[in-house]
């Protein structure tokens, strides 16, 4: 930050010429050696403005902000701050679920409490602004407003947690070991071609790695099964209608990528969700 | 560049900024916290809520010619005068209300707790029996000092100052015998009494008189900051109720309404001798703090004003700090000459009779206090009160205050068992309670 040379010139000699004249009045011969408060202080008061006019020229600005911004940044920081929770918390509970006498736990901030001390100021528009000087000598004079709140984390109502749910776009993975089931029946059931390989589908060893998705719940899925092979071509997907039972090709499994075309990122989030899946399944058997 | 003073009509203004920026950023938190109710975890997602916010707003207030001007910033003071002001109030999560209905102006209803030794409407007999010659409702106020109907202290033309006021104890009025007067001890000793209990008991415990608010055209500037404050009061409630912050249709079921609970203010009037604010210090100013509490009372709102003298002290950090100071080597000597007692005897009676002493300030300068204490208790088996008054110079913004007695600024105003004929106090200490006498009858007289 800079102070104008200019200006800064004008505000000492306008501080040097009441001190001046100040100087001359306590230089009186006719003056007594105890001074009126009454003769002292206006004096004195023009040498205080004049100071003060000097000392605005080197303000250090403070950082503004307005009052809805700075609680949306609050916010945005506890939000950041419970996704590293969520974080370590997912990593504690792999090693709880590991050791049977551990109690599972995921870590959250229930609430945050604060109180802040700011300097406000009215601009432009409707909204104050609080505004923030980092310099602790300004700061300590400058502060002179404060704000104590809380922010609390809560769920929302069910029926709009349903709602949210409803509207929030995802990919859902069949879990439920009956519905399953019901789905590898109906592979089984269902007439098809060799070049469809239903039969990796159906291997013992590679059901619980079959990712299963609803196209439309309960009548027609979305199979997808990568081999964890270095074999690149080996990942496919189905489209299974349950009733009558038929299997289709979306995807044939031993189909080799076209030029140009990469299916090893593909494979490898197939395989990763395939082998956390297979995971989660064991577990609830 | 941003205006740094604002006119007190801006009050209300500034006030509804401050409430409209809560529900606004309850919106932001909302929309920022989406992101977490999305989230596929267990429980189903969250969103975070803004509860409870409470502003302490502190700011200044000065009179600028003939308006009253209000900042933030104390470097910004147009004039040497300031008033010292802080507003504070909640902002609460309320229940859903499908219109709001805004309050105004009409709804206040202002109450203000006078002092319980005013006698607000005295008898015509208290008024000619125990008052001045000439005393009247509007040029007189009464002070009942003790049980009994008689024990009145009557204060007629108090605007007058010393030479022209006339005070009359339990019926007898003092003669006004000049400048050099001195003035009888026991009245005062007994509204300093008066003064102490109230003090002790709470500012704001007494009876609630109806404030009659109507005369906007001539109200002082003690009441047109009380009319604003509580103007401000009515803008952050409005406010706060209406304007929902704009987020989407999937978001609105999870907007919070707030509500204003608490709101309050403490004004630090500083009065010229005819209650009106002080520009200068010429003006000789007399402190008068000002409290108003708002609370919804059913279909009204009760604004409730007390007023009570901050200069005036019987307790607290800022009371052991004067106290402290006579502890000081060369203030127990200053004492002891005064006293005719030796360092440690004044010693000894300071700190039994010190927790029970009364300070007061009668003159406010630039660098110094004059103040008056009022020691009751034995001394070495005789004395029974001492008064004394002393320059100090004051920090009673520090923490902990911080004050010290001036060198040989001391002196014994009476020392001894007061008689109904015992004088001492000094022209200072009798204007300073005409002064307090000023600043209370200027609200009795707009009482209904």
């Amino acid at each position: 930050m800079s102070v104008n040379k200019n200006k800064a010139v004008k505000a000492v000699e306008a501080l040097i010429a009441e001190a001046n004249k100040f100087f001359v009045f306590l230089g009186d011969p006719d003056l007594g050696d105890e001074i009126p408060e009454e003769e002292f202080g206006p004096r004195f008061s023009e040498i205080e403005k004049k100071f003060i006019d000097l000392s605005l020229l080197s303000e250090t600005p403070g950082k503004r902000s307005k009052f809805s911004e700075f609680f949306s940044s609050v916010g945005d920081s506890v939000v950041e701050a419970q996704k590293s929770l969520d974080v370590r918390s997912n990593e504690y509970l792999g090693i709880a679920l590991a050791q049977t006498h551990v109690l599972p736990t995921v870590f959250r901030i229930p609430k945050v409490s604060a109180e802040i001390k700011f300097a406000l100021e009215k601009s432009e528009g409707e909204e104050v602004d609080l505004i923030f000087y980092s310099q602790s000598e300004q700061a300590t004079t400058m502060h002179q407003q404060s704000v104590n709140f809380e922010i609390t984390a809560v769920p929302p109502p069910p029926e709009l947690a349903e709602k949210i749910i409803s509207l929030t776009p995802r990919i859902d993975l069949i879990l439920s070991l009956s519905t399953r089931a019901a789905v590898f029946n109906a592979v089984e059931a269902s007439e098809t071609l060799p070049s469809l390989h239903k039969e990796v589908l159906l291997k013992e060893e590679n059901r619980d790695r079959v990712l299963i998705s609803p196209a439309d719940p309960e009548k027609r899925y979305l199979l997808l099964f990568a081999a964890d092979t270095t074999v690149v071509k080996h990942i496919g997907v189905w489209h299974l209608i349950l009733t009558p039972p038929r299997l289709e090709p979306v995807y044939y499994y031993d189909r080799a990528p076209r030029q140009g075309e990469v299916l090893k990122p593909l494979k490898d989030m197939v395989l990763d969700l395939a082998k956390k899946q297979a995971e989660f399944l064991k577990q609830t058997r | 560049m941003t205006s740094r003073t604002f006119q007190i009509e801006r009050l209300p203004e500034e006030t509804k900024a401050l409430a409209q920026g809560v529900r606004k950023a309850a919106g932001e938190l909302l929309k920022t916290s989406i992101e977490r109710l999305m989230m596929p975890t267990w429980p189903i997602g969250e969103c975070m809520v803004l509860r409870d916010v409470k502003f302490w707003w502190n700011f200044y207030m000065a009179k600028e010619g003939d308006e009253v001007v209000f900042f933030f910033f104390q470097k910004d003071r147009p004039v040497r005068i300031i008033l010292d002001a802080t507003v504070s109030f909640r902002a609460v999560p309320i229940a859903s209300v499908e219109e709001p209905i805004p309050i105004d102006s009409s709804q206040i209803s202002y109450r203000i707790v006078l002092p319980p030794f005013v006698i607000a409407k005295p008898s015509p007999r208290q008024m000619t029996e125990l008052a001045p010659e000439g005393a009247t409702a509007e040029n007189t106020i009464l002070f009942q000092v003790g049980s009994g109907w008689q024990n009145v202290l009557a204060i007629k033309d108090a605007e007058q100052g010393v030479s022209g006021g006339k005070i009359s104890y339990i019926g007898e009025t003092e003669n006004n015998q000049g400048p050099s007067q001195t003035w009888r001890v026991i009245p005062f000793l007994a509204l300093i009494d008066s003064i102490r209990s109230w003090i002790s008991a709470g500012f704001d415990r007494g009876e609630e008189e109806l404030l009659e608010m109507l005369d906007v055209a001539n109200e002082s500037d003690p009441k047109r900051i009380l009319r604003l404050v509580v103007q401000a009061y009515i803008s952050a409630v409005n406010s706060i109720q209406s304007n929902p912050p704009k987020v989407t249709s999937l978001l609105e079921p999870l907007v919070t309404n707030y509500g204003i609970s608490g709101y309050q203010a403490k004004v630090l009037l500083r009065l010229k001798p005819n209650g009106e604010l002080a520009i200068d210090d010429e003006d000789d100013p007399f402190q008068l703090l000002m409290h108003i509490s708002l609370s919804p009372e059913k279909i009204s709102v009760k604004a409730r004003v007390t007023i009570g003298p901050p200069d005036f002290i019987i307790s607290g950090p800022l009371h052991e700090a004067f106290i402290s100071s006579l502890q000081e080597e060369s203030a127990l000597e200053e004492i002891g000459r005064l006293l005719g007692y030796s360092k440690d005897e004044i010693k000894d009676y300071l700190s039994r009779v010190g927790t029970r002493s009364s300070i007061f300030r009668t003159k406010r300068e630039r660098r110094s206090d004059t103040d008056i204490l009022v020691f009751p208790g034995m001394l070495s088996g005789r004395i029974t009160l001492s008064i004394l008054r002393g320059r100090f110079e004051v920090h009673a913004a520090d923490d902990p205050p911080r004050v010290r007695l001036i060198k040989n600024s001391m002196k014994l105003l009476f020392a001894g068992v007061p008689s109904s004929t015992s004088r001492g106090l000094d022209n200072d200490t009798i204007k300073y309670f005409l002064r307090f006498v000023v600043a209370i009858k200027h609200w009795i007289e707009v009482l209904p």
